[in-house]
């Protein structure tokens, strides 16, 4: 080992912890939910504003509800209930789908956060 | 590579390359460095996409032994026989580890302009599976996952990188001191 060896060695290992704070942000809240329906397309909503949303789907009404910057469907006509089951969701790039009734919610903010990469 | 060149004999259908003994001895390599490629393909991962990179141990072997020409050709003839023996050529994966070994090369070359006495084995390999890897994760970006979300994995992948680059200098010097007397030719 020489001394160049040692000495880049010992500033990799000093630089790896400041890699893991710049790549781990932690994950940041939203300020705009979209959503997305065969019916009525794409539409975004404040999400400082609390309100409960009817969202016509391929099945029937969907119905999103808004709370202190959060979003979760409270009602839907889909079989299963997956959307519903999955609860609040607040941080930009949280996702839920309503396959059954096509119905989509995703939360928007600075700094996107996803919890699944997939190809 | 080399001197190759055409000849043709009596029988006019009959061509002749002419090797070199550096084409020889790149050969080997290769085939050495190779032979580590498919056997670590054939290993399973506990994480998918990650691998030790063993076959990184021959290239930086060969860079201390032969210099970084010899080390060029053996990285990147190694990605490309070791793509079609395993039927990955002209993949995604193919991309990615061609992607790497240039970057890792690249990087080579600009480690051998330190001066003093310079980098040994350790350094090299380690700058060598940083820029593979980093390299790599550029082009996956790009090409395939063009998502923000990918480089939450650069920090797991680049401490992995660092391990495995540190062991691979670690072999990559033993082997370089237990050279034979004669190497084949």
């Amino acid at each position: 080992m020489t001394r160049a060896d040692r000495i880049l060695l010992v500033i990799v290992l000093a630089l790896l912890p400041l890699v893991y704070l710049a790549f781990w942000r932690p994950a940041r809240a939203g300020d705009t939910l979209v959503v997305w329906s065969p019916v009525t397309g794409e539409k975004r909503y404040d999400l400082r504003h609390d309100r409960t949303l009817r969202i016509p789907g391929n099945l029937g009404v969907a119905r999103i509800d808004i709370t202190g910057g959060k979003a979760r469907f409270i009602h839907s006509p889909c079989h299963g209930k997956q959307c519903i089951q999955h609860g609040w969701v607040g941080n930009a790039g949280d996702f839920i789908a309503c396959l059954p009734n096509r119905v989509s919610i995703e939360v928007r903010g600075h700094g996107q956060r996803f919890d699944a990469v997939n190809f | 590579m080399g001197n190759a060149s055409t000849r043709s004999t009596s029988d006019a259908r009959m061509i002749t390359l002419e090797t070199t003994r550096e084409d020889h001895r790149i050969a080997w390599l290769t085939a050495l460095a190779v032979t580590i490629h498919v056997a670590e393909a054939a290993l399973p991962s506990p994480l998918p996409g990650v691998k030790p990179g063993l076959a990184n141990v021959i290239t930086i072997a060969v860079l201390l032994e032969y210099g970084w020409r010899t080390a060029a050709w053996v990285s990147l003839l190694r990605v490309l026989a070791g793509s079609m023996l395993i039927g990955s050529f002209l993949s995604p994966g193919f991309v990615l580890s061609l992607g790497g070994a240039l970057a890792s090369i690249a990087i080579l070359r600009l480690a051998l302009l330190l001066p003093g006495r310079g980098f040994g084995a350790i350094g090299f390999s380690l700058l060598a599976a940083m820029a593979h890897m980093s390299g790599q994760f550029v082009l996956a970006w790009l090409l395939f996952i063009p998502h923000p979300g990918l480089w939450q994995l650069y920090p797991v992948l680049l401490t992995l990188s660092v391990f495995f680059g540190v062991i691979s200098g670690i072999l990559a010097a033993r082997l370089g001191r237990r050279k034979p007397a004669q190497t084949a030719d």
